[in-house]
């Protein structure tokens, strides 16, 4: 008797600390969203998104969904030790999967060309927040692999003709050569889904009777997303964060987005986009967005990402972009020095 | 008494997890407050018929009883261009003066200064190196802007560029010596004039087109009084003690854009520079 309490005892105990150190979007026993005067869920806060779960599965992990806390133990470990501030940034999934890999160093491959086998480098880490482990292996919860779906012929075809296009044809312009550099060096829209991680990720939101509006740290973008009105996006200028539109589906607030001036993910501007924010618990906000494009994928896929309060101060602070920007006259200054030296 | 819109009943309002603050004072208080207010205003206007503007706003209000200035709004006229009187040049009207008494009380040197910066405004003028425009001139700028209020914070979102400002309206103060082309903004309500009180700026913005500025000691107060559901009268009182000789008010109206469905679009100002630069170097665009 004494020996099976003892085991009962036990195994009690680590089923308790397994439990407590289970999936980020258990809602704790007994809690409810504190409510707006208006009555539904409060939502607001400072969000920030800092998990180093990657978006795919890696194909390492096969079909593993789940880590043990031991396996999540290390790579929290090997994260601590190779992001020790000294490396180049890790951005988006770079920081699970350099600690899966057990890599002792890490280097963007920024700029990595024939002439530059060492690249150019990046940011330094130092100015990245630290990301948080748990014992997911992919944000993508459909399809249950945990990988984005097949892409659809056209998609691919459209994708070789711009890459086709881009080698074989240097910018023709000047106009061409800034298009090229994409928009977050020119400084700017904001971008949905809200995937960004652990640089400037930092989303407040804040709820007034009829509107949510999302202000995004990264290029000071402002998500201003009306509520109730399910009709259609009027028809008009697609723009860089889309049309959206809000209702609450019991305390979740579910934003439906089309008319984006340029997909995400790889898909085309026609992507619909549907986004649903719960908060599962006092700090915790569940983030799930569906990109739904059939041009693109064979199926819609969701992904889900927990948020957490903000660290430090809990404020976003301005974040003046193009004011700083040297970046666009020091690439156009490096291609016009380097056409000249192999014009020699 | 009348409030909001958003039909709580007592019952709702006890089961808030958390106080949302949106009453400045105790329930008891504030009624009373209103209550002696209301007295007053009402025997006033019996004695006195000019003093009614102060309490004519018969629009919309949140629930803590403030007007609610949440929609899309955007300043008309010219001030964007020139702050102070002005005729007409080529694509940009003519315009009478914003300016309480007329013109900027610039200190000599500054005086000077404007018109450097006037003579030079086709490439010194922050705005047209799509630099953030600071405070007031955003307000004034042919962009409309939205504004979402809650009790602890107001956010104004700009077409121009996505800018943003924050209004903090929880009491809390200006923080730890910064600066930012927007300054800091806190907020808080005068019976029915929102005052937000912005400090912290950089000293690198315009007040407008025609190359009035100031510097990194500028402390802007600017009064939001709605007067309708339709426009707000605005009101800034500048202060800068390097440029100015004295504190300065401007003063003109917004005004609320009506259209259904309106939202605001993109104005991604760098992406236009960059066109504009491309042409000017032989681009094939």
């Amino acid at each position: 008797m004494r020996k099976r309490s003892i085991a009962t005892l036990v195994a009690t105990v680590a089923l308790a600390v397994i439990a407590s150190t289970g999936t980020a979007g258990q809602v704790p026993d007994g809690w409810t969203a504190p409510r707006t005067p208006d009555g539904h869920a409060n939502l607001q806060g400072i969000w920030a998104s800092d998990s180093a779960t990657p978006l795919e599965r890696p194909e390492e992990l096969a079909d593993k969904a789940t880590l043990s806390d031991e396996e999540v133990a290390t790579l929290r470990t090997r994260a601590a030790e190779l992001f020790d501030g000294e490396t180049d940034a890790a951005f988006g999934d770079s920081v699970f999967r350099a600690a899966l890999g057990d890599r002792q160093d890490y280097q963007s491959g920024d700029g990595v060309t024939k002439a530059t086998p060492k690249g150019t480098g990046n940011y330094n880490q130092f100015w990245l927040i630290d990301r948080w482990f748990d014992n997911r292996t992919s944000l993508i919860v459909d399809p249950p692999n945990g990988r984005i779906p097949p892409r659809m012929a056209e998609a691919e075809q459209r994708s070789e003709a711009a890459r086709t296009a881009r080698a074989t044809n240097g910018p023709q312009t000047l106009s061409e050569e800034l298009t090229r550099l994409g928009s977050g060096l020119r400084c700017g829209g904001g971008r949905v889904p809200m995937t960004g991680r652990g640089y400037n990720s930092n989303y407040q939101i804040f709820q007034s009777a009829d509107h949510i509006a999302i202000q995004m740290e990264m290029m000071h973008d402002t998500r201003l997303i009306p509520i109730g009105d399910r009709s259609t996006a009027s028809p008009g200028p697609r723009s860089d964060l889309g049309t959206s539109r809000g209702h609450w589906d019991g305390d979740t607030l579910v934003v439906e987005t089309t008319n984006l001036s340029r997909g995400a993910s790889g898909s085309s501007p026609d992507l619909r986009l549907t986004e649903r924010f719960t908060r599962v618990g006092p700090d915790t906000l569940q983030y799930e967005y569906t990109m739904d494009d059939p041009s693109t994928w064979t199926q819609p896929w969701t992904a889900r990402v927990y948020m957490r309060p903000a660290p430090g101060t809990g404020v976003i602070y301005e974040f003046a972009c193009h004011e700083g920007n040297y970046a666009i006259e020091h690439t156009l200054r490096g291609a016009r020095t380097q056409e000249l030296s192999e014009s020699r | 008494m009348a409030r909001g819109t958003s039909g709580l009943t007592s019952g709702q309002a006890r089961r808030h997890a958390q106080p949302e603050r949106d009453l400045e004072l105790p329930q008891h208080a504030m009624t009373l407050t209103r209550s002696v207010k209301a007295w007053l205003a009402g025997a006033l206007l019996c004695v006195v018929p000019g003093l009614a503007h102060a309490q004519t706003y018969d629009g919309p209000r949140t629930t803590a009883g403030h007007p609610d200035l949440s929609g899309i709004w955007q300043v008309l006229g010219s001030a964007a261009w020139d702050l102070e009187a002005h005729n007409a040049q080529d694509g940009i009207p003519a315009g009478l003066s914003v300016v309480d008494g007329g013109t900027i009380p610039y200190t000599p040197a500054a005086a000077a200064r404007r018109e450097t910066n006037r003579a030079n405004r086709l490439t010194h003028d922050p705005v047209r190196k799509c630099f953030l425009p600071g405070v007031p001139r955003i307000t004034s700028l042919p962009w409309p802007f939205q504004v979402v209020q809650t009790p602890d914070l107001m956010v104004m979102s700009y077409e121009y560029a996505h800018t943003v400002r924050l209004i903090y309206t929880d009491g809390s103060p200006h923080p730890l010596p910064n600066d930012f082309w927007m300054g800091d903004s806190r907020g808080h309500w005068a019976d029915d004039t929102l005052v937000v009180d912005t400090t912290h700026f950089n000293g690198e913005t315009w007040l407008d087109a025609a190359g009035n500025f100031h510097s990194n000691e500028l402390h802007v107060v600017e009064r939001y009084t709605p007067v309708t559901e339709y426009h707000i009268d605005y009101e800034v009182t500048l202060e800068d003690p390097q440029v100015y000789t004295r504190p300065w008010t401007m003063r003109l109206p917004i005004y609320k854009r009506m259209e259904p469905g309106l939202r605001l679009l993109d104005y991604d100002c760098v992406d236009h520079l960059l066109g504009a630069l491309s042409q000017s170097e032989g681009g094939a665009q």
